[in-house]
């Protein structure tokens, strides 16, 4: 392997206009090109050959990292791609002060293969979905901290400071990335007013 | 065919397993949920057995290998799901929600090799923090009744709302 190559991948990406993307190194199988030990040894084969062929296409460099790292990225102000064990797109649509619809779409390749399209679903739904062993929870603590902020004529601020101390480039767990959004939602919101 | 023709062919149908066995089964299950003994539950299904809830509104013909279902679980992840529902940083059921399974119209709509298919209505209730959350639909079952206790082979939960409302599917409905 290309000793320049790093793919630890820990990274923050400011996109400008409160759009960012996270990237980062991940344990988990990516039905794109990472294969793990609990899909089977009979998945080896066919992952490590989409993997060679990720590399032929885009190179060692790109090719590695679309395989390896996960990326979180938001687009500002609701659209949310997360391409992590699987691809999943959000959108976020609130309808009043304690109720937003959250729509979530699965990505996957055309004329994609049958067997590893059922691995794609089923790594799916491992932590992704309304019924995942993720989502729900992260849905749970989103709902809590909406009940909070109930209390914002008391305590009107939200702390998400996280990493803000740090010389040098912002790491993907610094919340640098919620700070991009927010940024940007004064500007809109200052500007308006 | 008039109802009572129907009960007599499907009580022939069934030869060892009656319509009461069947709901006595069902009704220990959803008593187990309730109480939160999501152990004892897993050890109602037999080795290999798979429990899914396929998307709303699209019927009980779907393949989990082709369709995005809210649970497809086979019998490994099942006992991770049940290992995780007694775990503290399981948030959403952290402190737990309280439940209330109903299950009614129980049929069983074949029986063959031991093996019994059975489906039934059901509507559970979840409430938490002043919430109440009400799944509802038909359990589609294969209940293997030719071992002592019998062991559930596979359950399908079809929901009949035209959305999640709830945003969540965390708890075994």
């Amino acid at each position: 392997m290309d000793q320049a190559l790093d793919l630890s991948g820990n990274k923050m990406t400011d996109l400008g206009n409160g759009h960012a993307v996270i990237e980062y190194g991940s344990p988990w199988g990516r039905p794109i090109a990472r294969w793990v030990p609990s899909w089977g040894e009979e998945k080896r084969e066919v992952i490590e050959r989409m993997r060679k062929h990720l590399v032929q296409r885009f190179g060692e460099d790109r090719g590695l990292r679309m395989a390896e790292n996960s990326r979180n990225m938001i687009i500002f102000p609701n659209l949310v791609i997360n391409d992590i064990m699987a691809i999943t797109i959000r959108t976020f649509q609130p309808e009043a002060a304690d109720r937003m619809t959250v729509n979530a779409w699965a990505l996957g390749s055309r004329d994609e293969d049958p067997d590893l399209r059922k691995l794609r679903l089923f790594n799916f739904l491992e932590f992704l979905g309304p019924g995942g062993f993720a989502t729900p929870d992260d849905q749970e603590a989103l709902e809590n901290c909406q009940r909070g902020y109930r209390n914002a004529r008391e305590a009107a601020w939200n702390d998400i400071s996280k990493g803000m101390p740090r010389v040098g480039p912002p790491k993907n767990d610094d919340e640098e990335q919620m700070r991009c959004f927010w940024r940007e939602w004064r500007r809109r919101m200052s500007a308006a007013a | 065919m008039n109802a009572d023709a129907h009960l007599a062919r499907a009580a022939t149908a069934s030869g060892q397993c009656t319509r009461a066995q069947v709901e006595e089964f069902l009704y220990e299950e959803a008593a187990l949920l309730d109480e939160w003994r999501v152990e004892d539950w897993f050890a109602m299904f037999a080795e290999g057995a798979t429990y899914e809830v396929p998307p709303t509104g699209d019927g009980d013909e779907l393949d989990p290998a082709k369709s995005l279902f809210y649970i497809a679980d086979d019998y490994v992840r099942l006992r991770e799901r049940v290992a995780r529902l007694l775990k503290k940083d399981a948030h959403s059921e952290y402190p737990r929600s309280r439940l209330r399974h109903i299950v009614s119209n129980v049929r069983i709509t074949g029986f063959a090799a031991g093996i019994a298919d059975v489906t039934c209505n059901f509507i559970t209730y979840r409430t938490k923090r002043g919430v109440v959350d009400t799944y509802y639909g038909q359990h589609f079952y294969r209940i293997d009744c030719s071992v002592s206790p019998w062991k559930i082979k596979s359950k399908r939960s079809v929901l009949d709302m035209d959305q999640l409302y709830a945003g969540k599917l965390t708890i075994i409905i």
